[in-house]
Parts: C-alpha cells; structure tokens; sequence
C-alpha cells in the first residue's frame, strides 16, 4: 500500500523544496551572525585561541 | 569575556590532559607510514602486476582496501583526535572529561585498527567500500566511538568559558554525524564471525552506501580538520580568524548541505534521475561555503605572510588550505553529469581524492604535528631545514602524482567512449586502454614514493625532537581561568538580552540536535528513492533474467567480495552512449535487486562486468583467472592460484541462503534446504564442461567453480 503511494509520487518537487530549505537556512544563518550582539561575542571568541596558557605566561 | 558574565568569580587552576594528545600525535607517524607504504605497494602493484606474487593476503583486490582504511581512520583519524583533544581542552579552558574515557578511546581505537589490519588481508570483508570491515569489528567502532563523544560532549558541558568556540561546533557535527553514518550503513546480518550479508540490496544499498561513503569524506576527512584549521591556523600565525560571522555561516552552510551529495557518486547510473539532479545540484552548491571557509584560512594567514617563509608549520597550512580549494572546487565540477560521464571509473577520481588525502589532510595533518610537538614536549623543532625538505618533497610527490593520475584518467575517459566514422567503438577491447596507461602508473607510483620519503623525513625530524627534549618530570600544562556558572535554562530566559546569541554558541545540546536536524534533512529526502525504488521494481520484469542467485553462484558472489574484484570492477553499466556500446544494454533497478551488498563499484580498473555472464565459456574464465595474461596480453589483473586449491564450505550454504531468505530474497523453504546438494550438481555440470575441453585437475569443490558460475550469472543474456 505505502510501497504503491511512494511509486506514484513525483519526487520531482523535492529537490525543489530541498533548494528552498536551503536558502531559508542560509539567509537564517547570515541574519543571525550579523545581529547587534554579536559583534562582542565574536571578538571575544576568535580571541580564545590565542589565549596564553598558564605556563607560559 | 562581555561584562554581563556577572558569574566571573575567582580563578581556578587546572591542568590539560597532554599525554593523550602525545599518544595521539605519535600513533599517527606509525600509522601514516602504514598507510603510505601499503598505498605504495598497490600503485606498485598497478605498474607491475607480478607484485602480486600469487599471494592472496597482498593482492591488489584485499589490500587496496586496507590502504584506504588505514589512510582514513588510522592516520586522518588519529590525527584527527590528537587535535581535537589538545584544541577543545584549550579553548574550552577545562581538561578533558574523563581520563578514563580518552584512555579507552585511544587504545580501543588502536585495537580496531589492528583488527582490520589483521581481517581485511584474509579477505574478512563486508565489500562495501571505506565500510569494508565486519561486524564485529562495525560493534567495537561503534562503541568506542561513542565513549569518544560522551568525552568530547561531556568537556564541552565542564567548560569553563561561556561560548563555544567554533572549531568545536565542527567537532560536534563530527561526532553526531560520524555515529549516525556508520551506524546506518553497517545494518547485516551475521552468518557466522566473520561474514554478514549488508540488509540492504541493489540499488538501495547503493545509495545508503555513498550516503555514508561521501559523507565519511564529509564528516571525517573536512568537517574536523576545518575545525582543526579553526584552531592551529590562528594560533600559528598569532592572529584571530579573519572572519568569526564568516566561520559560523560557514559552519552551518556546510553542514547543511554535505550530506545531500552521496548520489553524486551514483550519476547515469539506475538511481532514480531526480535523486540525481539533488544528488548533482547540491554537490554544485558546495563550493561556496568550502571556498568561503578556505577564503577566511586564507586571509587569517595574509597579516602573516612572513611567517609563510619562515615557519615550516605556517607553509604545511597554507599548502593544505590551498588543496582544500582545489579539490573542492574539482568536487563539484566531477559532479556535473555531462563531466562526470568522462572521469567517473577512472583514475581521475583517484587523483581529485589524493589531491584531498595528501595535499589537504596530509599537510594540515603535518602542520598541526609540527606544530604540537615542540609544544607537547617543550623543545623546540630539531630541525626546520628538514621541516622544509619535508615541504618540498611533499609537494613534489602530490604534484607528480595528480598529474600521472589526471593524465590517465582521461586519457582512459577519452578512449573508453571513442567511436569510429562507422559508430563502433575505436578501443573495443578493454586491454589497449590499459596498456596505454600502465607507464603513468609506475610515474604515479614514484609520486608517492616521494611523499613518503618525505614523511619519513618528519618522522625522523620528531623523534630527534623528542629525544633532545629536556626530561622533565610533569609535563601537564597548567592554566588558570574563572569558573563560568553555567545557570538553568529558566533563568537565562529571564535575562532575555543576550538569550539568543546563548542559545547558539553556548549550549552545546541545542547545538546538537539543530546540527542533527540539519543532517537529518539531507539525509531523509537523499535516502527517501530508498524506500521508493524498491517499489519501482517493474512488476514485469524478467523474472528469467533477474532470479536470485543459486547457492552455487551464491558462493562465487562471496568469493567475488572476499577477493576485493570491486575494487577493479564495476557493475552497473550507465545510461551513456560509452557504456551500452561497450557492455550492453544498461543496468536496471531489477538487475542488482538481490544484491546484498550490491557491487556497482567505484573504479574500473577493469572491465564493467554486470553482463559478463556468458560472454566466453567457462574454460575462459579457469584459464583467465588463473592466469590472465595467458588469455589476455597485456592484461594487469592479478592471476587466483588459491581459488584453484581452496575449497567452498559447502555445509554452510544452507545458512548463507537462508539468510539471505530472512532478508526478503524469494527463496523457497525447499531450496535453502537442499542448498547443499543443488550446488554441489551446479558444480559438477560445470566440471563436465570443463572437462570436455580438456581440464583435468579441477574438483567440484575447489573455488573456481563457484566463482564461475556466479560471473557466468551476471547479466546473463548480455553476451548474446
Ligand atoms: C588489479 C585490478 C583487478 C582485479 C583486482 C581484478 N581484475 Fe579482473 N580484470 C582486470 C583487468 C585490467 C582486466 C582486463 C584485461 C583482462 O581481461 O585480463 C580484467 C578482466 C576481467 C575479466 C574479463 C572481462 C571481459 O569481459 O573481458 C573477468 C571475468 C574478470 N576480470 C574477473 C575478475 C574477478 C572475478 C576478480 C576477483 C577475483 C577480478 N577480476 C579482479 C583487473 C582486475
């Protein structure tokens, strides 16, 4: 029964839906990098690498 | 740290776990040189098949795949935890979560590799590729696996700063996706230790297969050493990354779209053509985020351009940056159908993933060690002059071995399709494309004998450099940072500000379960024609044609997988005009529906064999596999003594068939219990045949036999 549905189905929209999906996550991701806080948040992040340890202070 | 972390409070003193990153570090010089060597071997072996000695345990077809596994989780792996283990402590500020867990995770992982190093040679294998390994060892997998995640998972929550720094979000997506992956693919069923059927067939196993298989490229060899390059590029050149909004976009992007791309590996093929077209148009998409991410590395570098010159560990990074770029840009392009039709089965292929292997996860690989061990065992570098041969002969090696590979890949290309004024092939027999490259094979095989004499290089270098280190008695590296109070959920939502920007970067479990979502997306719709193909079995097809095999052939199929033929032949002839000229009329869902696993293959190191069956009689075949030359000048197959010896198990038929019948193949109660006996009459009629024509030592059950009844099933009717 499933098995006849899922046969009959175009699956011709799904790479569609797949490319809207898509840009809905990417222009999610870039309105959420450029929200006012962040600016902070990321300078103090990309300094943690840097960061002496202990020792070597 | 922003000020509203009214939490700061006194700072506590605490110490890295460095032996583990040590253990890690130096486990991955051995078995780099495992896997270089053994890849040494078979591009030998390519040149000159009498490298193959008769010997069953170094033919091409089993150590092939010992090669790519030890490249990938022996050496990128161990490589691969070494980082991660030094950088997450770092700039989480906390020591790992459990001694006791990195402990078992190192030395459960060095017991696997051993055990595939042990099975794959005897031929244990499940034929699926980079999955090869049986299921025994597929349990130890996955739970050492999971102890590295509850480790990694577990450090992240300890944390003493707030936020997470990015290059451990690409850790996590590692760890989740890694497990879902390797779980997914490896469902079988055990028939006995060491042997399993996959519970997925034909064209279903297919896609789940380069679902796992291109995402084990995706979440094993970039998303981890992105998050490496997030961590040692800025703090070997002592500059923040260019970009963090670009790092974070970079991440998500990534992630999100990676894992629709497995049916990229399965173009023109019987793959549904929409599973294609999402297949194809996501792997194009991929190279902007890939690009984006090199583009930051890159520019993180350029306020540092001096350091390019001077530091050894600065040039492996931006070399391995600069390879990332080009085979990510050479990924997509492969991924077009119309260039895909030229450089899939050929050696094209195996230049686009060396070019990754070597150029991007062997340098950064070796960056980051050049790096770490003056760092790990407070010393400085033995010596940078040889830090910097290394560099030279690295990159002399890479480059005369893409260019020996892109040669011959489409030279083969070129010729596999050509055709005449009157429409034939120009090159119908098989051989002459061969002949023609085997030269660019020995050239290859220099290639990566300069790589490795390179590697060996450093390895001398670090060992000098350990062995000069002071001998000091604790050597933990102590740091101090505030406890950051991690509050409840509730009374973050009070302090709504800032809520947003913690949800992300700082909790790690949500995080991980969008990182999940994300994956989960792709990974539905690309395994959904899984569930529908099955279906699309055309109620007419041609039940004469596309029965299950014998227990007989059954036998031949296992011996088929056992020897590793997939890794020089395919089945699955394409939609192209090549293809059906060449092989017959292209491969159907039907005709690998009982498949289990199916063996499409990625390489045509030989020819496609999906309607060999009977194309020549039988005593072609005991001759050709016996010795190939003998039948086929120039041929560089490796020549089966053993099958002519060694004996099918004929008393487990019965429960390699039911098996199979557990997995949904239609076979009858009768016929899995007189397995035994319908084989062994098989046998002796192909016996009697080879007889006639003047065969004299062959018995029923010497292995031959078998394998020949099953190549004599493929395809059937395609000869005629
Ligand atoms: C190192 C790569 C390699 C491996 C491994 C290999 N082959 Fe081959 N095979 C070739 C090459 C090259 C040819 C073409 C030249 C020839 O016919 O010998 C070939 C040809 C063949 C042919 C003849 C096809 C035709 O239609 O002309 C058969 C059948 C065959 N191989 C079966 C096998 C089987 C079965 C195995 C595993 C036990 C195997 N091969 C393993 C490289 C390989």
């Amino acid at each position: 029964m499933i098995r006849q549905y899922l046969a009959a189905l175009h699956w011709t929209w799904l790479p569609v839906i797949s490319m809207f999906l898509f840009l809905a996550v990417f222009l999610g991701v870039c309105i959420w990098v450029y929200r006012k806080e962040s600016t902070e948040i990321y300078r103090s992040l990309s300094a943690l690498p840097l960061q002496k340890e202990g020792d070597q202070r | 740290m922003s000020k509203s972390d009214s939490q700061m409070e006194h700072m506590e003193t605490f110490h890295y776990d460095d032996e583990i990153v040590k253990r890690f570090t130096l486990v991955t010089l051995l078995w780099g040189l495992v896997a270089f060597l053994v890849g040494l071997y078979v591009a030998l072996e390519m040149a000159f098949h009498q490298l193959n000695f008769g010997i069953s345990f170094i033919t091409f077809g089993r150590l092939r795949p010992l090669h790519t596994n030890a490249a990938i989780f022996a050496f990128a792996g161990n490589a691969i935890f070494a980082g991660i283990y030094y950088s997450a402590q770092r700039v989480l500020k906390t020591r790992m979560f459990s001694d006791k867990l990195s402990k078992f995770h190192f030395w459960g992982w060095q017991a696997i590799i051993v055990a595939a190093a042990l099975t794959l040679p005897l031929g244990l294998t499940q034929g699926k590729e980079y999955a090869e390994l049986e299921w025994p060892i597929d349990l130890m997998i996955a739970v050492v696996w999971v102890a590295f995640g509850i480790n990694l998972i577990g450090t992240v929550i300890q944390r003493r700063v707030k936020h997470i720094y990015v290059a451990v979000w690409f850790y996590i997506a590692t760890f989740v996706t890694v497990a879902i992956l390797h779980v997914v693919n490896s469902v079988s069923i055990p028939v006995s230790l060491f042997k399993s059927y996959s519970a997925y067939a034909g064209v279903s196993d297919a896609l789940v297969q380069w679902w796992y298989g291109h995402n084990a490229v995706a979440f094993f060899l970039t998303t981890p050493f992105l998050g490496l390059m997030y961590y040692f590029i800025p703090k070997a050149v002592n500059r923040p990354v260019y970009s963090y909004r670009l790092s974070v976009v970079h991440f998500w992007t990534l992630v999100f779209i990676y894992i629709w791309a497995g049916p990229h590996h399965l173009l023109n093929s019987a793959v549904p053509d929409w599973a294609q077209t999402v297949g194809m148009a996501f792997s194009v998409m991929l190279w902007i985020p890939s690009w984006g991410g090199m583009i930051n590395g890159l520019l993180t570098i350029r306020g540092a351009w001096d350091k390019l010159r001077t530091d050894p560990v600065v040039k492996f990074l931006a070399l391995a940056l600069t390879f990332y770029g080009m085979s990510t840009f050479e990924g997509p392009l492969l991924s077009i159908k119309s260039v895909n039709e030229l450089g899939h089965y050929t050696d094209w292929i195996i230049a686009h993933v060396h070019s990754g292997a070597l150029g991007w996860n062997g340098f950064l690989s070796f960056g980051m060690i050049y790096f770490l061990v003056p760092v790990l065992w407070r010393t400085e570098l033995y010596s940078k002059r040889l830090a910097n041969l290394h560099f030279w002969t690295g990159t002399i090696g890479i480059l005369l071995y893409v260019i020996s590979m892109y040669t011959a890949g489409i030279t083969q290309g070129m010729m596999w399709r050509e055709v005449n004024a009157e429409g034939a092939l120009a090159y119908p027999d098989f051989v002459q494309t061969v002949i023609r490259i085997v030269p660019l094979y020995a050239i290859r095989a220099l290639g990566g004998a300069v790589y490795l004499g390179g590697f060996v290089v450093m390895i001398y270098n670090i060992l000098k450099t350990i062995q000069l280190a002071p001998k000091a008695e604790k050597q933990e590296t102590r740091d101090e940072f505030p406890r950051f109070v991690q509050k409840s959920f509730f009374s973050e939502l009070s302090e709504a500000k800032s809520f947003s920007h913690r949800m992300l970067e700082g909790m790690p479990m949500i995080l991980t379960v969008l990182a999940v979502v994300a994956i989960s997306i792709g990974s539905v719709i690309s395994l959904a024609p899984m569930v529908a193909t099955n279906a699309m079995v055309q109620p007419n097809y041609d039940k004469e044609l596309n029965r299950p095999y014998t227990p007989l052939q059954l036998a031949g199929r296992d011996i088929y997988v056992r020897e590793g033929c997939y890794t020089c032949h395919s089945q699955m002839i394409r939609k192209t005009v090549g293809d059906v000229l060449r092989y017959g009329q292209e491969s159907r869902i039907e005709d690998s529906m009982y498949d289990h696993p199916f063996q499409w293959g990625s390489r045509r190191i030989g020819p496609d064999l999906a309607r060999e069956g009977k194309r020549y009689n039988h005593l072609w075949h005991y001759r050709h596999m016996k010795d190939p030359r003998e039948v086929v000048a120039g041929s560089v197959m490796p020549t089966y003594p053993w099958l002519y010896k060694d004996k099918v198990d004929f008393g487990s038929l019965q429960k390699r068939i039911s098996a199979m019948k557990t997995l949904g193949v239609p076979y009858s109660d009768e016929e899995v219990v007189n397995a035994e006996t319908n084989a062994r009459s098989e046998a002796e009629a192909i016996l009697k045949d080879l007889s006639a024509d003047g065969v004299t030592h062959a018995k029923v059950e010497h292995e031959i036999i078998a394998l020949i009844a099953y190549l004599q099933k493929l395809g059937q009717r395609g000869g005629q």
